[in-house]
């Protein structure tokens, strides 16, 4: 499977995320910078976590005007698959290709903590199920980590089957008090409607290896 | 010219911030803040001296831009000509 990063100035650990996904992984990770004017041959896009532009005016938004960012829209519109991590996620929601928006977390800026997630559908994003009520323990470290949606989108994404997964306590449960940023209904991810996108604040890329504490996001990878 | 711009979330979006100043202010004893709503204020300084054009641009940077297009609406709330 080929993978295409997507770098912009302020994007974290690129590097390593690049190896990891084809040391750990297996899979073929390219990496290319946001004012690129040719988006590679690629089955799967990823937008990086990170502070893009120093999150000047909101984070993410400046990324939304880069050639690159132009670029996957259209892989996006098209039907190409899309993963936006932490900042990733931001931007697809101020690309307009997620719904809702972020705000500051709720308390501190929580650096490297873990989190835990459970899908809320096993997804067509994923090419194998993601398992049902598997607890995904994976770290979360965002100061504009709060998702925030109104009614009517969480009625949207709860009637169309696209949220990919809650915040939940380590055994599983919801909970609000197990959401640490103070997301809407505890919303850890979302899908686009037709499932070729998705949006994820948590970092599956920092748990692919005993070293940091946690594999579960091979589980996440995996799968796709 | 200057062109002053407001952004403000939509209504039907929640306001953390303005919900903690709210409640905040009540705390300080102005007990008859029933809401407040944060957004953010920005300044330009344009090229032009056409009216009608420099809103039409300014619309286009907004949406382009400025205001996030999910959960966001903008306003020009002034138009300065300082010439």
């Amino acid at each position: 499977m080929k993978v295409t990063i997507i770098e912009y100035p302020g994007s974290f650990a690129i590097k390593e995320l690049q190896e990891l996904l084809n040391n750990s992984l297996g899979l073929s990770a390219a990496t290319i910078w946001h004012n690129e004017q040719e988006l590679p041959e690629t089955d799967l896009v990823i937008l990086p976590s990170g502070a893009s532009f120093g999150d000047y005016l909101r984070p993410g938004a400046f990324a939304r005007i880069s050639p690159m960012t132009r670029l996957v829209r259209n892989h996006a519109q098209s039907g190409g698959k899309v993963i936006g991590i932490g900042n990733g996620f931001q931007i697809l929601t101020e690309l307009g290709l997620l719904p809702g928006m972020f705000h500051e977390s709720l308390g501190d800026t929580r650096i490297n903590e873990m989190a835990h997630l459970v899908a809320a559908t096993t997804g067509r994003f994923f090419s194998t199920p993601f398992p049902e009520n598997q607890v995904m323990r994976v770290p979360v470290n965002a100061k504009f980590g709060r998702y925030v949606l109104d009614t009517r989108e969480v009625n949207s994404l709860r009637d169309r089957d696209c949220i990919a997964f809650y915040y939940t306590d380590a055994d599983g449960n919801r909970s609000s008090s197990e959401d640490i940023f103070g997301c809407t209904n505890s919303i850890a991810a979302v899908y686009n409607q037709t499932h070729s996108i998705l949006g994820i604040m948590a970092h599956p890329e920092r748990a692919l290896d005993p070293l940091m504490g946690s594999v579960d996001g091979r589980l996440f990878f995996t799968s796709i | 010219m200057k062109v002053v711009v407001g952004i403000r979330t939509q209504d039907s979006i929640p306001n953390p911030v303005g919900e903690s100043l709210a409640e905040r202010l009540r705390e300080s004893g102005y007990t008859e803040v029933k809401q407040a709503r944060v957004g953010q204020l920005i300044e330009l300084e344009l090229d032009g001296a056409d009216e009608t054009s420099i809103k039409t641009r300014i619309e286009r940077i907004s949406k382009s831009l400025i205001m996030h297009p999910n959960t966001e609406t903008f306003e020009i709330l002034a138009v300065i000509d300082d010439e």
